[in-house]
């Protein structure tokens, strides 16, 4: 017997919500290898489509054939999603590049674990931070709620845009968190999502052999490098569109790309990814209350955006959850792209807490470090 | 916002009472977050849960609870001092014991004899022994929740499946027999838990700085197998144990149990009736 969807306001994991998205977006193939902190999704995928005949469960031998056969679903026809963490996204590296290159609008969930080694199974973000030039659209949740609604918003930006999209969500911190999860009614979601119809261009049609992604002039690899560029591009606007629709569809607000919180004319800016934000918010009762900035959509990443939100602010502190050796943390880089002098701070790496102490250690650090310095990290507890 | 931490042992139910519960609060119309800290994935390593709930806001902090309002012990053992010295002055402690628990500290303590209402109830582990988690929860309804009865009952329904019905016997059962302890002032000086000794430094590469083979993992067997006088010697455990724990000495059979798990391959894989039986191991 299928059990039944949970409907309305109810308690769910983030790895439950995230199983749910997949089943209310109505994908019909779903690729499958088990690794933890992601587990539970395709566990509870397994039960809630059991049954169903018109649902392929595919189980894989790993994450590179898992995220193969998903990318060759699609060309066929179908709507996919998959799941991974950590040393499975990283496994499957080069299908992530193919994926955007081949315009494969897939959807899949990276709930996020740091990288060996030493072996740890918390979060931080340097899975798929390390995977941000394959061409994905790179959206981060920061909670459960978000993340299923995100799911269904990744359905139709990939297939409006032709672009794979990977909805993170750090493990434990959201995946493993049992909280309050609004689950919108089938009814709801088919009149948001429409049906998977993509170019019959760009279809496997057995009636019509043709070699995909054969073997291009040097130009016109280039011209198709470029055409994924500019798909990029115009996603910044319909990631905004996605959510307008989204927030009329469901009448729940919707982060398009950034999240700002506080007061604008604000001194200090905060500028982060992921749970952090949240976390981030309680700074907003302090004395001098920072300007909080969350980043949802980190791919394409929100340039206009970003420098028109820290307009009025004199001093940035980026709070990166990633490592990058030699180099400022990424999110630090790309805000400095923006022509925004900001001082970089990595910190909660391996799962190590991040509490409104550590972003106030942080900011106080900020304002004596030079925004030229590479990156500060904040280790050993701090 | 309240803050919970719940403690036990891996296999006895601990996140699925922390879920149950954030289930029973937001039924009732808070705003939850329940969250497990999972240190080793196995069964018997000590296991904490968090819960927040707040009756206006929803939770955005994603952090770990340093300290909490309210201390749920699942396991019939009392709590760590580690545990206890989280507990904010004034808060609360739930043991699951049925005699009056020792304390000395500005909190107050409440208990359930949670293992008994679950033997009775039949709830019991594959090794048998009696998961007093739901009953644990019955008495932590009563106090926090005092009108939730029904929606503990509900979320026990809706994440139970099959074994529903026996733990909303239990739940009932743990909040009718949940006692509030009569605090004693301080006429016991509180001595607060020691502090850690320092750390040593850490070393340059991730590499451990001494022999893996004091790590004695046999502590983490909850059974133990027991050679009995048919054993014929023919060592066939010994070739399939996964921990080289047992192997033939001057024509018998020998076990080391500072490496055997107890995981009870050998007593599968014995070819002979009533050569070894699993026995479990004393507290």
């Amino acid at each position: 017997m299928t059990p039944e969807l949970p409907r309305g306001r109810t308690v769910l994991t983030g790895n439950e919500a995230a199983a749910v998205a997949a089943v209310l977006a109505r994908a019909q193939q779903i690729a499958c290898y088990p690794i933890t902190p992601q587990t539970l999704i395709v566990e509870r995928l397994a039960e809630l489509v059991a049954g169903r005949d018109d649902v392929v469960f595919a189980n894989l031998d790993s994450e590179h054939s898992m995220f193969g056969y998903a990318l060759a679903a699609e060309r066929a026809g179908s709507r996919c999603f998959t799941a991974t963490s950590s040393q499975g996204l990283l496994y499957s590296h080069e299908q992530l590049h193919r994926a955007s290159r081949e315009r494969i609008p897939l959807v899949a969930v990276n709930v996020n674990r740091s990288i060996v080694a030493p072996w740890s199974l918390e979060p931080d973000l340097a899975d798929s931070i390390s995977q941000r030039d394959t061409g994905w659209v790179q959206l981060y949740c920061s909670s459960g709620q978000e993340l299923l609604d995100s799911v269904l918003c990744a359905y139709r930006i990939a297939e409006e845009a032709m672009l794979p999209v990977l909805v993170c969500a750090e493990g434990f911190l959201i995946s493993h968190t049992a909280e309050v999860v609004d689950v919108p009614s089938q009814e709801q979601v088919d009149a948001f999502l429409p049906p998977f119809r993509p170019p019959e261009d760009w279809l496997l049609d057995p009636r019509r052999p043709r070699a995909f992604s054969g073997l291009p002039e040097p130009n016109d690899y280039a011209t198709y490098q470029h055409n994924v560029a500019e798909a990029h591009d115009r996603t910044r606007e319909l990631l905004a569109e996605v959510a307008h629709d989204f927030a009329a569809a469901f009448g729940r607000e919707k982060v398009a790309s950034l999240e700002i919180t506080g007061d604008r004319a604000a001194e200090t800016a905060i500028v982060t990814i992921g749970t952090i934000g949240e976390t981030a918010r309680e700074l907003l009762t302090d004395d001098e209350p920072p300007l909080v900035v969350r980043v949802h959509a980190y791919r394409p990443f929100p340039a206009d955006e970003l420098a028109a939100a820290l307009e009025h602010v004199s001093h940035v502190c980026v709070i990166d959850r990633a490592p990058a050796f030699g180099a400022p943390g990424a999110l630090g880089e790309d805000v400095r792209s923006c022509g925004i002098p900001a001082t970089d701070i990595v910190c909660g790496l391996g799962g190590s807490d991040v509490t409104p102490e550590t972003l106030r250690a942080a900011l106080a650090r900020s304002r004596v470090e030079s925004p030229e310095r590479a990156a500060v990290y904040l280790v050993g507890g701090a | 916002m309240q803050e919970m931490l719940l403690t036990g042992r891996g296999g006895e139910g601990v996140v699925l009472a922390s879920q149950i519960l954030a289930d029973t609060f937001a039924r009732a119309g808070y705003w939850v977050q329940s969250f497990p800290e999972f240190k080793a994935e196995r069964r018997g390593a000590p296991i904490s849960a968090f819960l927040r709930w707040d009756a206006d806001e929803p939770i955005r902090r994603r952090y770990k609870v340093r300290e909490c309002d309210v201390l749920v012990a699942i396991s019939a053992s009392p709590p760590s001092a580690r545990s206890v010295a989280m507990l904010r002055p004034g808060g609360l402690l739930l043991v699951n014991r049925e005699t009056r628990f020792p304390h000395r500290g500005d909190y107050r303590v409440a208990r359930v004899p949670g293992s008994q209402v679950a033997r009775r109830n039949r709830i019991l582990s594959a090794e048998g022994r009696p998961m007093g988690n739901v009953a644990v929860l019955g008495a932590a309804v009563r106090l926090l929740l005092p009108d939730g009865l029904d929606f503990l009952e509900e979320a026990v329904r809706a994440r139970m499946g099959t074994l529903a019905e026996p733990n909303v016997l239990a739940a009932r059962e743990g909040y009718r027999l949940c006692t509030t302890q009569h605090t004693i002032g301080s006429d016991t000086p509180y001595e607060p838990a020691e502090a850690p000794p320092p750390r040593p430094p850490l070393p340059p590469f991730a590499v451990s700085l001494t022999d893996s083979r004091v790590n004695h993992t046999g502590a983490w067997s909850v059974e133990r197998p027991v050679l009995l006088e048919a054993c014929n010697v023919c060592g066939l455990c010994a070739l399939f144990c996964p921990e080289g724990a047992m192997r033939r000495v001057n024509g018998a059979m020998e076990i080391d149990f500072d490496y055997c798990k107890g995981c009870g391959i050998c007593e599968a894989v014995c070819p002979v009736r009533n050569a070894i039986a699993m026995e479990e191991v004393p507290a």
